[in-house]
Order: C-alpha cells, then structure tokens, then sequence
C-alpha cells in the first residue's frame, strides 16, 4: 500500500471520528480502502463542470478548491478545501459535476471510486451519516460565503476568509498556533471574495494597520485574533464539527 | 506572458504589489488596474468618499513603470456642476 493511500485513509478516518465517533469495525472499514495517489501541480483541474464524475477526490497534501467560472471567464472560488477534505461527496449521489475542482498549490490528491464509497456507506450506514454531515457543514459554510460576498464590505471580507481558514486548520495541527502560512495568491483571495487582486493588497494592508495581524513574505502572523475576528464578524458556529 | 507589478497611490500613501499577476500583454494589464481602480472606487463610495486623483501604476519585475492608470480616467463622470 502506498504511503499517501495511507495518509489518505487515516485523514479520512480522523475526520469521521471527529464528525461521529468511529466504533473499531467502521475504523477498520475506512483504513481498508485504497486510494489512487497523484501529484498534482498548482492551478490544475481536478474536475470539470459538465464531466460526469465516477471518483472521489481527497485532498492529502497541499490545498484545492471548488470554484465556478462565469461567461466572459471571471472565477469565483466558492470553496477551500485542505488535507482530509473530500472535494466531491456530492458525486457519489449526483455524479455530473455542476462546478470545478482546482488546486490552488501543489498537491497530493487521493482517487477513490464514488462506487465504493457508496457501497461503504451502505454497508455502514453510521458512516454515510458522517458523509452527510460533512455535506451539511459545507452547505453551512457555502452559505456563509453567500453572506460574505453578498453583504460585507472588501475588509470584512477579506479578514473572514482568513478567520475561516484559520479556524479550519487548527483543527489540523493544533501546535501552529497563530502562525500561519498562507497559502493563497492575492489573486486567489480576490476570487474568493469578489474583489481585484489590487483591492486585496489595500485590504491585507488595511488589517495591518489595523494591528489584526502583521503579512510578511507569505507567514500569516496574527497580531490579535479577536480583532480580527470582531472585523471579519466572524463567529465560528457555521464551521461546526469542521473548526 | 508576463508578470506586471500594480502599485496603489492614494494620496501620497503607496501599497506595494510584492506579488504581482501574470498576463498576456501590457493591453491587458491596463484592464485589470482599470478594473480595480473602480473596484476600490466602489468601495470608497460605499462609505461616502471618492477620491479621483489616486492613480495604480503598472511595473515591470524590475519595478520600471510602464504605465500610469489615474482613478480619473477609469471613470466618466457626468451631473458635476
């Protein structure tokens, strides 16, 4: 068994736990599954909108996201996603794809047909509970996207998508505290957050000023958590199991 | 292809673009700072203000301006008296 196979079942294992307590059987059923590694350079497409999907992609290493591209080409990214995440439960049910799956850095993916994890969670209906809650939390968070876009200003933003990304990898290793490194491209934030690249910068610069955090050579630093997450209006609920 | 640098003045107070964005000509570059030119305009006038003497410069990776997009050019203004 490959290493990133490995990697792959016991992130995957880790997440379910975390979403309903896994007995040692439905522990054993997801450390049995074989997933297909693959290196995947930045900016590549995983999946694209209109294809009709017959594999799950996990996210091992790295970061990708879930975006959709409107008619004269602009992007609007409407999803992170990082290590343990499942890009595309939903295919497993509705298997044509309505948006596209991207990585936004190198990453090491994880192939796993739709059909087995079907069958997993039909042989282990605890299990498709998770899958559903792991969908329910992304429909939580698309929804707080919609807020985010539709009725913040560029600042708030701006800090919230970082506030979100924060909170999401806590839950991946606890000990890196507050000093993050971002991953994103300002052009990435701009994506995600309906502004220009140039406004972004103003805004990153913004919260500097601001004392919510210090930006320097890619290592997020936060200067005051709370600050910035009063700015962002931030408030973690939405995130549940997933922060 | 090739990386342009957009550099924000707005009234003397400079935000450097220390990562710049990679485009197909110096034509679609001069899109793009006009585009976030009124962007950042709509922003401000969303809070009330509009400030149309702030200027993006676009520069090469050696920090050479290749040119100058003013606020005000991005922008036609009409019903000023």
């Amino acid at each position: 068994m490959s290493e990133a196979s490995a990697e792959a079942t016991k992130r995957l294992a880790e997440k379910l736990d975390r979403l309903i307590g896994l007995t040692p059987t439905e522990h054993d059923a997801i450390t049995a599954l074989r997933f297909k590694a693959e290196v995947v350079p930045a900016n590549r497409y995983l999946v694209r909108e209109g294809e009709v999907v017959s594999r799950c992609c996990m996210v091992i290493d790295g970061y990708a996201c879930r975006q959709k591209i409107e008619r004269v080409g602009r992007r609007q990214i409407v999803a992170f996603h990082m290590a343990g995440d499942i890009l595309n439960l939903s295919h497993i049910l509705l298997p044509r794809a309505d948006d596209n799956l991207q990585t936004i850095t190198k990453a090491t993916v994880g192939w796993i047909a739709t059909a087995q994890l079907l069958a997993l969670g039909r042989e282990y209906p605890r299990i498709a509970e998770a899958f559903a809650i792991d969908l329910l939390i992304d429909a939580s968070i698309f929804r707080e996207w919609v807020l985010n876009v539709g009725r913040r200003d560029a600042k708030a933003r701006v800090a919230h998508m970082i506030c979100e990304f924060i909170a999401r990898r806590k839950t991946l290793d606890t000990s890196s505290s507050f000093f993050m490194t971002l991953p994103f491209t300002q052009e990435q934030i701009a994506d995600a957050t309906g502004l220009t690249a140039v406004h972004v910068n103003r805004m990153l610069r913004a919260l500097t000023e601001e004392g919510a955090f210090v930006h320097q050579a890619g290592v997020l630093t936060i200067a005051d958590w709370g600050k910035l997450q009063y700015i962002a209006d931030f408030k973690p609920e939405y995130l549940h199991q997933a922060a | 292809m090739a990386r342009y640098y957009f550099d924000l003045h707005e009234c003397g107070v400079i935000t450097r673009d220390l990562e710049g964005q990679e485009l197909v000509d110096l034509s679609n570059a001069r899109k793009v700072a006009i585009e976030s030119a009124r962007s950042l305009m709509s922003y401000e006038l969303s809070n009330g203000m509009l400030c149309l003497s702030c200027h993006i410069d676009i520069n090469d990776s050696e920090g050479r301006r290749l040119e100058r997009v003013r606020f005000n050019d991005a922008v036609e203004i009409t019903g000023l008296r």
